[in-house]
């Protein structure tokens, strides 16, 4: 259980993250692809890794080849992937559609 | 030959002109990006300390540039995009800091305000109550000393303290508060003060 509430939004970054969980998330990137601004996103990248979820790490590159300092960039830990599927599966459950909204199927291959 | 010595200046000059221009677009450019760096050495202040180079030195600053050379053909963009990023985090700095477990000073001093005791608040709030009240004094008084200084008629109510509520009543204060401040002030303790060294030296033999 999370010691912090999952809200959609902080779901959709952890969807980001479970996308693809070797993948090196920076905080830019994760910004365009979630559609969050950088006040939003930035304490929620800093709830995460003080839960242990995620863990920044500085990427190794020459500053004087790259012609830029270094940025730095998240992974999901372990403990984190498995924390999170839970969350998103729990989040997915509360705002699955109720089954009266459903369309049901007419026996002729379509929808009512 | 003065309409070629004409075309020669008018082309020399249109040559100089754009040459001139471009330095300084691209001076003006350089300036542009230089005010994000500067919106976000504020964000960087309203950090605690602890948090101040590892957020900013290290995750926010090398972000920035990497924007800024993401977009080096599009000044406007950059701009736009560098501004947006450096205010979110200027907005949310202390947001930041409260995330990572770290308090700020502000936060702090909430915290040890929210766990005293009520005595102390209370002197906390009359502290506050005569402080404002002399600062309002104060000004009054320096406003009709400058009006009398300057030759001007000062209004009865600014420096008269027979009539004028503000200056009595503080007056008032400063005499009532310190009996206030010492009746509600938090008893010690024996253990919190310690006893004389001649009531030590008698109880330990």
């Amino acid at each position: 259980m999370a010691d912090f509430q999952v809200t959609t939004t902080v779901a959709s970054v952890l969807g980001e993250f479970l996308e693809d969980v070797d993948q090196p998330q920076y905080g830019f990137d994760l910004m365009r692809r979630c559609g969050l601004a950088s006040g939003s996103l930035y304490p929620i990248l800093a709830r995460l890794e003080r839960a242990g979820w995620i863990v920044g790490k500085v990427e190794e590159v020459d500053p004087a080849h790259k012609a830029r300092p270094p940025r730095k960039y998240y992974l999901l830990t372990g403990h984190g992937v498995v924390e999170a599927t839970r969350e998103l599966a729990v989040l997915s459950a509360k705002l699955r559609l109720p089954s009266t909204l459903l369309p049901q199927p007419t026996g002729e291959g379509g929808f009512a | 030959m003065k309409t070629f010595l004409t075309a020669l200046g008018s082309l020399l000059l249109f040559v100089l002109g754009n040459a001139v221009g471009s330095v300084l677009s691209k001076e003006v450019e350089g300036w542009l990006d230089q005010i994000s760096f500067a919106i976000l050495r504020l964000a960087r202040w309203r950090l605690p300390v602890e948090l101040r180079e590892q957020k900013h030195d290290q995750e926010w600053k090398p972000e920035l540039n990497h924007i800024i050379a993401e977009l080096k053909e599009r000044p406007l963009t950059r701009l736009r995009r560098g501004l947006c990023f450096a205010t979110g985090l200027l907005w949310s700095a202390r947001k930041i800091a409260r995330e990572a477990g770290i308090p700020t000073l502000w936060a702090r001093g909430r915290q040890a305000f929210a766990g005293a005791s009520l005595r102390m608040k209370f002197c906390i709030y009359v502290a506050s109550f005569v402080a404002v009240c002399t600062l309002v004094t104060v000004s009054f008084l320096l406003g009709a000393a400058a009006i009398t200084a300057h030759g001007g008629t000062v209004p009865a109510f600014m420096s008269d303290t027979t009539t004028n509520p503000l200056i009595a009543g503080t007056t008032l204060l400063w005499l009532i508060c310190p009996q206030i401040l010492l009746i509600a002030a938090p008893i010690s303790t024996s253990e919190q003060h310690p006893q004389p060294i001649r009531a030590r030296r008698k109880a330990s033999t």
